[in-house]
């Protein structure tokens, strides 16, 4: 050591911070650039295109196999991930829209705990969520259910002179 | 980089580009078209745009308007048909079938266009399958039949040679379907075609026949009972109360329902002991999923009956739950709130639980006896974990009688209450016999809530049991974290239970050791370290080496002592060729206890000590001990070990442990086992190195050991520095008196000393080598054997 001071000059050291800022931005952008890449390759391999696989994690559905499974039932990324909101997998979505249910009706149905094959037989006797719930509260099938109701029961008249023996 | 061949190196980037840009892709080729290929096509009837596609695929105009009249319009299209190996009539009579893949796979199986195309138009599209029903001999018409009521091939010649079309087989072979919790998946019991066959024989519905086979009714049996003219529902009743199909013919004649029957027959035998005229349960499911329980039995109390003290009722540990028809799942309920009213006045209840956790409640108090005659008891209690939630609905299954019922009911009602806001998803349960549904129901609304109302319409016998089950919609049931955490820990055996002694014990352990060490454990504060040229007072080599390895006497130990002796006088060390013998040289002056002693153990009655025999290391190995026995005494008086300290953090480790390791009540089975031993071993783990933590950091020095370890590290200090400066020095080392004087300490500290020579003239305790005293050497001869040496001295 000699006596001279021997510090860095000032624009050595503005250089230095500009490149310590830069690469705070950059490494961990390269970072996350790398990785989602590598995640788009791996989307690719199934499939999906860069935009696609982005379409389908923009919509919130960000793991491959959910996105194989909902495209296997036929179902594209935003529809998907409105099904997936209402807490229906893919599988029961596809039955629900099969049977010819569209996300709010299906919804409808089962929060009432009817099955998409069930809502479908109550539907097509042309009966409301309500009245079904009232007349499956009854155990009344749903051809039953209309028979008696087009005789004019309501459903816990029918219920009672079912049991005396009664029919409709 | 310099600029010119920056410069160049994008020129040449620039003509690469231009280069491949040149080249047409494949589906960019332009075929050149001569005036009169153009007349040809256009004379076909071709715009210059088909012309190009169809010369691409290298098809001519005759050819292509040959193509286009099969029906197939492009140029791709026709190419693919072409590859498949159809010429423009075959395809023809393909394509408005099916397309080119499915062609060319019927067409390869054998099939003409027009066998494909019927078996396509009858829903058999794959030609693999329709091989399949062709070798089982089926046409298209019958094979689609089966084929839309997802029948395989090979699953229908049994089915069609006992005669089953196929709607009627579908009906016998598959029974109800059974849901699975993903809304979509289900599953199906699978009947055989032989059981069909039979039962379709005799004349019976597949409905009964499956009915049948539920309850156990064996086909000879039903058959019995047709023939007596009962339907199976009806003879099943009869059967129920114990008549033969004879029997219960004549009953019936005589105007007798089965439950009149039963009840004329048990009036006419033996006098009836004791039994529950009627019970009624109340089972009203609250919102935090609790449910509120009150049972009314009324009791009729005979002489001699099963009632011999007081009214018993049994309280299951595990219930077993069961949900979707067949599956079950074990339940371990909690029962809180018992309370009792005996002929409407309150009763005292006993409970006593049983090797299972069963609690028997014996209303009326022990030692009481329920007098005879009629008694109306009610019985309330709270329990828990009787819900088993789905993901569309959640199901409330509770067993009415329970288990451990004496005596026969003769009436059994129920009524379910749920939530307000629940709606009931169905009404079902048991009551009779295993798997009979001898009850009726009945669902209701009252103040906004649905309430189910069951009836079991049937005296039940001891043999006979009572359940409910009653499904609603979710999200009207919301137990508190506190509840379900308790209803997880019931449910795997007290495992938070567990996990919680074990956090509690381990805290308070901590914080037992943390206090001790608080209070006892630290070290006095270190004083100022002076450098020291002199040993501390008292304290032989053996014993600072002791200290500074934390309790260890190895060789260097006896090496440095024996030096020390050496320097005093009272022994020689002589060197020959490598082996080593000490000689008596004089009386032991100035040394310490220790050192006389080891002085006493090595010689014993003799004069000389020869290292390197077999006997010479046994020799030393006693004086190891010997110096170890003294060391631990003198060590006692400079530090303490506070051990007393440690005992109630021990024991309250062993308690911890065994509290935490005998609350749980896992179940039997390997899994619980390895478990148990996993848990054990980490706790065992867990609490000894925390114990081992604390018996090191509870050692503490006195007053007089801090004192004593401030000096050994000033006179270390000053060791250390004044060796180094002698090993580095230029100055012969051997002559230092200073070093020579402090060899046995700095062997004892550990110094490195090996590089200095004491020679002879410096050591007048040693003769031996020209060399001079060897530090490393004379240690090492402690331990090895030299080679051709007899035992004798």
């Amino acid at each position: 050591m000699t006596g001279e001071h021997s510090g860095m000059n000032a624009w050595r050291a503005r250089v230095l911070v500009g490149l310590i800022g830069a690469g705070a931005f950059l490494v961990p952008y390269g970072c996350v650039t790398l990785i989602e890449n590598a995640r788009v390759q791996s989307w690719a391999g199934y499939g999906f295109s860069p935009g696609q696989t982005r379409e389908w994690w923009r919509h919130g559905i960000r793991t491959r196999a959910a996105a194989v499974r909902w495209r296997a039932n036929g179902f594209q990324a935003g529809e998907a991930a409105s099904w997936e909101t209402m807490g229906f997998v893919a599988e029961e979505a596809k039955e629900w829209k099969k049977g010819g249910f569209d996300l709010a009706g299906a919804a409808e149905w089962r929060r009432y705990a009817f099955r998409h094959d069930e809502a479908g037989e109550w539907r097509a006797t042309g009966m409301s969520v309500g009245d079904a719930v009232a007349w499956r509260k009854q155990a009344f099938r749903p051809g039953e259910a209309r028979r008696w109701q087009d005789a004019g029961y309501n459903p816990m008249d029918a219920a009672e002179r079912r049991r005396a023996g009664g029919s409709s | 980089m310099d600029i010119r061949r920056a410069v160049g190196i994008a020129l040449a980037l620039v003509s690469l580009i231009a280069l491949l840009g040149s080249v047409p892709h494949a589906g960019q080729y332009k075929p050149a078209l001569s005036p009169e290929e153009q007349k040809s096509w256009i004379g076909s009837g071709f715009t210059l745009e088909d012309t190009l596609s169809w010369k691409r695929v290298g098809i001519g105009p005759a050819e292509a308007r040959e193509w286009v009249m099969a029906g197939i319009q492009f140029a791709e299209w026709a190419n693919q048909w072409k590859g498949e190996g159809f010429g423009p009539r075959d395809a023809a009579k393909w394509v408005r079938t099916a397309n080119v893949y499915t062609a060319g796979e019927f067409r390869k199986r054998g099939f003409s266009p027009a066998e494909g195309t019927a078996w396509i138009e009858n829903g058999v599209r794959s030609a693999l399958r329709a091989e399949e029903f062709r070798k089982i001999g089926l046409a298209p018409r019958e094979a689609g039949r089966w084929w839309r009521l997802e029948f395989f091939p090979k699953a229908i010649p049994p089915w069609r040679e006992a005669g089953f079309g196929p709607e009627e087989a579908l009906e016998w072979m598959y029974g109800e379907k059974e849901h699975l919790n993903d809304g979509v998946s289900y599953s199906r019991t699978v009947y055989s075609v032989e059981w069909a066959r039979e039962w379709r024989g005799a004349g019976f519905t597949s409905k009964d026949a499956r009915w049948a086979a539920l309850i156990g009714l064996t086909l000879p049996e039903a058959i019995a009972w047709k023939r007596a003219r009962f339907g199976i529902v009806e003879a099943l009743h009869w059967r129920d109360s114990g008549f033969t199909p004879a029997v219960a013919a004549r009953l019936r004649a005589e105007g007798l329902s089965p439950v009149e029957a039963e009840e004329q027959r048990e009036a006419a035998g033996a006098p009836p002991g004791d039994e529950i005229a009627s019970l009624h349960s109340d089972i009203h499911l609250r919102q935090d999923g609790s449910v509120l329980v009150t049972e009314r039995f009324a009791i009729l109390n005979r002489p001699d009956g099963a009632i011999q003290a007081c009214f018993q009722r049994v309280l299951p540990a595990k219930t077993t739950l069961r949900y979707r028809r067949n599956s079950l799942r074990d339940a371990r309920p909690m029962y809180d709130g018992i309370v009792a009213f005996l002929d409407g006045s309150p009763a005292p209840v006993d409970v006593v639980k049983d090797s299972h956790g069963d609690r028997t409640l014996c209303i009326g108090g022990q030692g009481s006896r329920l007098p005879e005659g009629s008694h109306a008891i009610t019985l309330g209690y709270v329990t828990e974990d009787r819900l088993i939630r789905l993901r569309d609905r959640e199901e409330l299954f509770f067993d009415v009688t329970g288990r451990y019922l004496k005596m026969p009911v003769r009436r059994a009602s129920a009524t379910v209450r749920l939530p307000r806001g629940a709606d009931v998803v169905f009404a079902d349960g048991f009551a009779g016999l295993t798997d009979r549904k001898d009850f009726t129901v009945r669902v209701r609304t009252q103040d906004e809530s649905d309430v189910v109302d069951y009836a079991v319409w049937r005296p039940l016998k001891q043999d006979m049991g009572f359940q409910v089950s009653v499904g609603f919609t979710k999200g009207f049931v919301k137990p508190s974290l506190w509840k379900r955490a308790g209803q997880f820990d019931r449910t795997t055996g007290r495992l938070l239970t567990s996990l919680l002694i074990l956090v509690v014990g381990l805290c308070g352990t901590i914080s037992y050791y943390s206090v001790a060490w608080h209070r006892v454990g630290r070290d006095p504060k270190a004083d100022l370290v002076l450098r020291e040229f002199e040993p501390p007072a008292g304290a032989s080599p053996a014993l600072i080496r002791y200290i500074v390895t934390r309790r260890r006497v190895d060789d260097v130990s006896v090496a440095a002592t024996l030096v020390h002796l050496a320097q005093h006088g009272a022994i020689r060390i002589e060197e020959r060729q490598g082996a080593y013998q000490i000689r008596m040289a004089g009386p032991a002056e100035g040394c310490a206890p220790l050192e006389q002693e080891v002085l006493a153990t090595v010689f014993g009655d003799a004069d000389r000590f020869v290292l390197g025999m077999a006997r010479a290391r046994a020799t030393l190995r006693r004086a190891r001990s010997s110096m170890m026995r003294s060391l631990e005494a003198e060590y006692r008086t400079y530090f303490v070990s506070n051990s007393r300290y440690l005992w109630p953090g021990l024991l309250l480790s062993a308690a911890t442990m065994a509290g935490s390791l005998l609350v749980l009540n896992l179940p039997g089975g390997g899994k619980s086992a390895t478990f148990l031993k996993i848990f054990s071993a980490v706790q065992v783990g867990v609490f000894g190195i925390l114990g081992l933590l604390f018996y090191i950091l509870l050692k503490t020095p006195t007053v007089d050991g801090r004192k004593l370890l401030d000096r050994i590290a000033g006179y270390r200090d000053a060791l250390d520095a004044n060796y180094r400066k002698g090993e580095h020095g230029t100055s012969d080392p051997g002559v230092s008196p200073f070093l020579a004087r402090q060899l046995p300490y700095a062997m004892a500290l550990g110094i490195e000393c090996d590089r200095l020579t004491f020679r002879w003239d410096s050591t007048a305790w040693f003769t031996g080598r020209s060399g001079g005293f060897s530090v490393r050497d004379f240690v090492a001869s402690l331990r090895r054997r030299t080679p051709g040496r007899s035992e004798s001295p």
